[in-house]
């Protein structure tokens, strides 16, 4: 009982996206070419294509074009990348949480620092026993 | 359940909700009928002169458009337009995060 209505609307759904495109496609086409007379054909052309060639195609990539533009794409992002690298999570597998404020690093640093005096050290003492030897 | 389930349950709701809010509001007061297609004769005269400007294919993209958006379809479309102005305020992100909660 409800399928006609159902398919119904999304027939006009699908009309009214292929007029949605089509007045993307003219504001497009004016805006670049003005009103001219290659305008006139460019608009016919692209109306036979979206209208009667391929139609689906057409509806798909519109479809796709306004999702992305509607910023879907930061939502997917967000989605996969940002919120799968949260420490929350890794808190719950009970691993430790990654060291954000750096003192690893300053640990190294020092470490670095020892052993750097250390070889000027060793080098001083070289000289010196190479001096005496001589 | 747990909290990550009562999360995904309760934006779900809030979605259903906030998306059946025109309809509804329209069964009680058959009067916002004429407000909400007012709203909806705008916004779709504004978007399609905002593209083509001023001139005959405006009025009859605006003419298809409003029969088929605002005349036969209104409370569909009203409840997309409220959708997309939840959209707009950042919806979307709560919803990813709702879903993230129960998935990850």
């Amino acid at each position: 009982m409800l399928e006609p209505i159902i398919l119904g609307f999304f027939e006009e759904m699908y009309f009214v996206i292929q007029v949605f495109i089509m007045i993307s496609i003219i504001s497009f086409i004016l805006n670049h070419l003005g009103k001219g007379l290659l305008s006139i054909i460019l608009i016919i052309v692209m109306f036979y294509v979206v209208f009667i060639l391929i139609p689906a195609i057409s509806i798909g990539a519109f479809m796709i074009y306004t999702l992305l533009m509607a910023g879907v794409s930061t939502l997917f992002v967000d989605f996969f990348f940002i919120t799968a690298g949260q420490p929350g999570q890794q808190q719950q597998q009970g691993e430790e949480r990654p060291d954000v404020l750096g003192t690893d690093v300053k640990e190294r640093q020092k470490q670095l620092q020892h052993a750097h005096h250390a070889s000027h050290q060793a080098i001083g003492m070289l000289q010196g026993l190479l001096k005496r030897g001589r | 359940m747990n909290s990550k389930g009562n999360v995904i349950i309760f934006i779900l709701i809030a979605f259903a909700a906030v998306l059946l809010l025109p309809p509804l509001i329209i069964t009680v007061f058959p009067a916002a009928k004429y407000l909400f297609a007012l709203i909806m004769v705008f916004i779709i005269w504004s978007t399609v002169r905002g593209y083509l400007g001023d001139g005959i294919l405006t009025y009859l993209f605006t003419g298809i458009l409003i029969y088929f958006l605002v005349i036969k379809w209104l409370t569909v479309t009203s409840s997309l337009f409220v959708f997309q102005i939840l959209l707009g305020v950042g919806f979307g992100s709560v919803i990813m995060w709702g879903v993230g909660t129960r998935f990850r």
